[in-house]
């Protein structure tokens, strides 16, 4: 409680002190021919509500709610040309099914009542905080920063170092990761990049004695370079997650090595673009070389789309092909544990995303489209409706329905009783609305 | 907001901007060719910075619809641009290079830069409340593209019909009105052969900026859509040193 005054505090602190510095940015704007103000300091952000109701169970009485409110305060320091700071904090408030630690409690993963169990309503955290430099052809950011690596919308297989949040239904940021990253390019032509982090992909609150040995150390290096029309870059990957669900998945760390390609461009009026990476055969210490065994395609992820604009129509299609070598084709060997654990998001090898946005009415934008499992044929369909009703506020409604034959992926019903727990449901019908202020 | 959008929204107010800041002084040649040559010329300069407001209108009857955006922007030789938004906050730090045919996108919020594909010239320019299309944001000069004519010749102005050279260009003629002190575009006029005289470019409230004379408000309107987009140049800076960083694709975003 104390923790959640202060941080109330905080933010109304900063709304202050941003109230005031828009104030002074008006003013200046209105005195015409005078330069936009030099924000060396800038304080800005967004805040959500969102509001949903797993429609599948209406009008019954066990039909549920889930809640939203999420605060991202952002700032930025820029003492000198080359020099900055950034910084974002959150504050994300859940209730109900929007909750994970209800979905859990659900399932009987996870007791409340339990005074050591992790059922917060709500969290405070400091997602990125990082420094940049850059000097001649040298740049180096260090910090908790955001490594958002690959070209694809969906799906990015070259980006290892923090789990992605799919589907989310208000956070889009990549997760800021403790690492330097430094980048060195010489020229237009040819880019070099590379990573270190601190931190495992799991980014887990607490931490375990083994988090500080050299062999769980995550490291990314990417060459990029310009061919024609595209962007085309390799890069070699060590992941690092740290797994463990409570009472049934005891943790440990699985180490990987990744070979990958990226390529983005344009072929007509296409954007084009694919994203793969390779596991390298590595025995179970994530260490060794370890051949036996090997399939080229159960140790290949590959993320593959386009997109276009109808021209004159401000009609725009996006769609996009996954591969997940790792996954199964086999719907009984889903595993509910890797989804709930956040080891694996997905479980089936072959997915497609496809998207239809159009805009009318000058601020109106019309969005349906879905995820499908080939495999199981199960689909998440999601359809929205976002207004622009001010520059700084944008209004939505939408709705998302998975659907499958029973024991699918996106049906989201799992049966735990063989491991002594109820029933799980992952996936919910949601009809939302939301409301985003952005200052 | 539509990435799209945003990046339309951008390329058009630089181009308007690059067309309106102009050098001092002029000649008052009176053959077609060389009054095209000196406005030409007037548009070139090896590096700029600018900071602008561009303001559309869906309506251009209803002055209370309208969307704001705030935007810092450099740009070095012909190929070169790199802007960041500053207003509206809700894409403040997005961060656009274009070089040449390409374009990135820096998105803040995922940390993710992105090579956005290349549009037909023909293409309709989406968002911004107009039909623009990426030929008024291309670069290339008149003589290059149009054949002139001479219209007519006052104490002040003179007034040029630009047939275009290619059959498939996007317009098929302009008529531009230039300022004779100046040798300074103050209005253009677009047709195409399907709707006629549809668009009107009109320069005003020229002040010198960063040692040129330029016109600091720039308005747009679409006849046929009854719309327009305003760019009001704040302040701007030309033949300065730029850090080459901004004009790099994997470090603009730093």
């Amino acid at each position: 409680m104390k923790k959640i005054l202060i941080a109330a505090a905080a933010l109304a602190a900063l709304f202050l002190a941003l109230s005031t510095l828009k104030a002074q940015e008006s003013s200046e704007a209105e005195e015409g021919g005078a330069p936009l103000a030099d924000e060396r300091m800038s304080v800005y952000g967004y805040g959500v509500s969102f509001a949903s109701v797993d429609f599948r169970e209406l009008p019954s009485e066990e039909a549920e709610l889930g809640g939203i409110a999420y605060i991202r305060v952002k700032g930025d320091f820029k003492p000198q040309e080359g020099l900055s700071f950034h910084v974002e904090a959150s504050y994300d408030a859940r209730t109900g099914y929007q909750n994970s630690f209800v979905t859990l409690a659900d399932a009987g993963l996870l007791d409340p009542a339990d005074a050591d169990a992790h059922t917060f309503m709500s969290s405070i955290e400091v997602d990125q905080a990082y420094g940049s430099a850059v000097a001649g052809d040298f740049s180096l950011q260090a910090g908790k920063l955001p490594i958002g690596w690959g070209s694809a919308y969906v799906f990015n297989p070259t980006q290892r170092a923090s789990r992605p949040a799919l589907l989310d239904p208000v956070v889009d940021e990549t997760p800021g990761t403790l690492a330097i990253l430094p980048t060195w390019s010489p020229a237009d032509a040819f880019r070099l990049s590379a990573y270190v982090a601190f931190q495992d992909r799991s980014h887990r609150e607490t931490v375990a004695a083994d988090d500080g040995a050299i062999e769980n150390m995550p490291f990314g290096v990417k060459a990029q370079t310009t061919i024609g029309n595209f962007d085309v870059a390799a890069c070699f990957i060590k992941e690092v997650d740290y797994v463990e669900l409570a009472g049934l998945m005891p943790g440990s760390y699985e180490r990987s090595l990744f070979a990958g390609l990226d390529a983005a461009g344009a072929i007509w009026d296409f954007g084009v673009y694919a994203e793969a990476v390779l596991m390298l055969p590595m025995g179970d210490d994530g260490l060794s070389w370890d051949p036996d065994g090997f399939d080229f395609l159960d140790a290949l992820e590959v993320a593959a789309g386009f997109d276009y604009s109808f021209s004159g129509l401000e009609l725009e299609l996006r769609a996009e092909y996954y591969h997940q070598g790792s996954g199964t084709s086999d719907k009984a060997l889903y595993s509910p544990l890797d989804l709930l654990s956040g080891r694996k998001l997905l479980q089936a090898e072959d997915y497609v995303f496809a998207r239809l946005e159009k805009t009318f009415a000058d601020y109106f934008t019309l969005s349906a489209g879905g995820l499908v499992n080939i495999n199981d044929a199960s689909v998440v369909a999601m359809a929205e409706l976002q207004y622009e009703a001010m520059d700084n506020l944008e209004l939505k409604a939408g709705a998302t329905v998975p659907w499958g034959p029973m024991g699918s992926e996106f049906e989201g019903r799992y049966d735990l009783s063989a491991l002594g727990l109820g029933e799980v449901d992952v996936m919910r019908s949601s009809i939302y609305a939301s409301c985003k202020v952005s200052f | 907001m539509n990435a799209k959008k945003v990046i339309v929204s951008v390329l058009l107010s630089a181009a308007l901007c690059a067309l309106a800041a102009f050098g001092q002084g002029a000649a008052a040649p009176e053959d077609v060719l060389s009054i095209v040559r000196a406005i030409d010329a007037k548009q070139r300069s090896a590096t700029s910075r600018q900071d602008m407001v561009m303001t559309t209108y869906p309506d251009m009857g209803d002055e209370g619809n309208k969307r704001e955006f705030a935007i810092r922007s450099y740009s070095k030789g012909e190929d070169d641009s790199y802007m960041e938004f500053l207003e509206p906050r809700s894409i403040k730090g997005l961060r656009i290079l274009g070089k040449g045919d390409d374009n990135w996108v820096f998105f803040p919020s995922t940390g993710r830069t992105r090579k956005i594909a290349g549009t037909s010239k023909k293409d309709s320019v989406q968002g911004v409340g107009g039909d623009f299309s990426y030929e008024d944001v291309g670069g290339g000069s008149f003589e290059s593209k149009y054949d002139f004519r001479l219209l007519k010749s006052d104490s002040g102005s003179w007034t040029l019909e630009g047939v275009a050279k290619k059959k498939d260009a996007v317009y098929s003629k302009i008529v531009l009105t230039a300022d004779k002190a100046k040798s300074l575009p103050t209005r253009i006029e677009f047709y195409t052969e399907e709707d006629g005289y549809f668009k009107d470019l009109v320069m005003t409230d020229f002040k010198v900026m960063g040692g040129r004379d330029a016109a600091t408000r720039m308005t747009m309107v679409n006849l046929k859509k009854k719309s327009k987009t305003v760019v009001v140049v704040k302040a701007a800076e030309y033949d300065i040193q730029i850090d080459e960083r901004y004009f790099n694709p994997s470090r603009f975003d730093k």
